[in-house]
């Protein structure tokens, strides 16, 4: 994965996916590391006062889902520099999301060449509930 | 009318204020790991020191949206409630980070966060505001770590 970032790469090639499963635990445990305490996000009553069906995902967990797309495939060859996410579409707890990514262009800044992406996150029914671009910068030969 | 002229006005003179606390954070190696378990990240780049020194770190680093854990006092309240009480609702639109440097357990970054746009919008269902926030994040060495810009849309 990590090779495929140093060689040559063509805009075109995909990322490799990742598949995460959230799960309440999960978004319980994400208030904790990031104090959001908003009640959508575990209290199911108050989620669907709202007329939701359920708790949702906190949006930055899954704008970090695709962090991690992005700095699974770099691996050590380099760094991700930039992220950002537009919110779609809701993701709730207990389905399977699927992260991708297709590279779609490169261009040098201060000797150092950078990878654009597009990334987005697929739900269990093909849709993408978010999307947004990463660049990457290859570390600099001998780095 | 001239009352949404001058809650418009209102609106737009708000750009440039800051929003919520300055907020100094020690980072602990204990809130970087559970960062990455939070995320069910298992890259022990963010976990396992003898990992990181064998990539060339000193110590593990945070991964980089670790920044969304740094919230400080009052910039929800502040962001979210822009606009209160005529603006009523708040929705998430997205976000855009900037990632400058490492961060790593025992460092001290510095959390500033102010409105940097303000537009109306007309849509089917109706005016909202598009309003975006901008924090940056600077290291003990006065060195800038990370940006990020978040949008919301509020009606």
């Amino acid at each position: 994965m990590a090779d495929e970032a140093r060689g040559d790469v063509g805009v075109g090639l995909d990322l490799p996916s990742v598949t995460k499963h959230p799960t309440t635990r999960q978004l319980v445990k994400w208030a904790a590391v990031t104090q959001d305490f908003y009640e959508i996000h575990y209290d199911r009553d108050f989620a669907q006062s709202l007329g939701l069906p359920g708790v949702i995902v906190h949006g930055p967990l899954a704008c970090s889902f695709l962090g991690q797309l992005v700095t699974n495939w770099i691996g050590a060859r380099g760094k991700l520099r930039r992220l950002s996410c537009s919110y779609k579409g809701m993701i709730f707890p207990g389905e399977d999301i699927t992260c991708r990514g297709r590279v779609t262009g490169e261009h040098r800044q201060d000797g150092q060449k950078l990878i654009e992406c597009e990334v987005w996150l697929e739900n269990q029914g093909g849709i993408r509930v978010t999307e947004g671009q990463a660049v990457v910068a290859l570390n600099r030969p001998g780095q | 009318m001239s009352e949404d002229r001058d809650f418009s006005e209102k609106m737009k003179a708000m750009v440039g204020q800051q929003l919520g606390q300055t907020m100094v954070l020690a980072v602990e190696r204990g809130h970087v790991v559970k960062f990455a378990q939070a995320t069910d990240d298992p890259n022990p780049l963010w976990t396992d020191a003898g990992y990181a020194r064998t990539m060339g770190y000193a110590d593990i680093v945070a991964p980089p949206t670790f920044i969304f854990a740094f919230r400080p006092e009052g910039f929800s309240e502040a962001f979210g409630n822009l606009g209160a009480p005529l603006l009523k609702r708040t929705l998430a639109l997205g976000v855009e980070q900037e990632y400058l440097g490492s961060i790593a357990p025992g460092d001290t970054i510095t959390v500033r966060c102010k409105l940097v746009e303000a537009r109306e919008r007309d849509g089917k269902s109706g005016k909202s505001w598009i309003l975006v926030s901008e924090k940056t994040f600077v290291n003990q060495d006065g060195k800038m770590v990370a940006r990020e810009r978040s949008t919301i849309q509020r009606k």
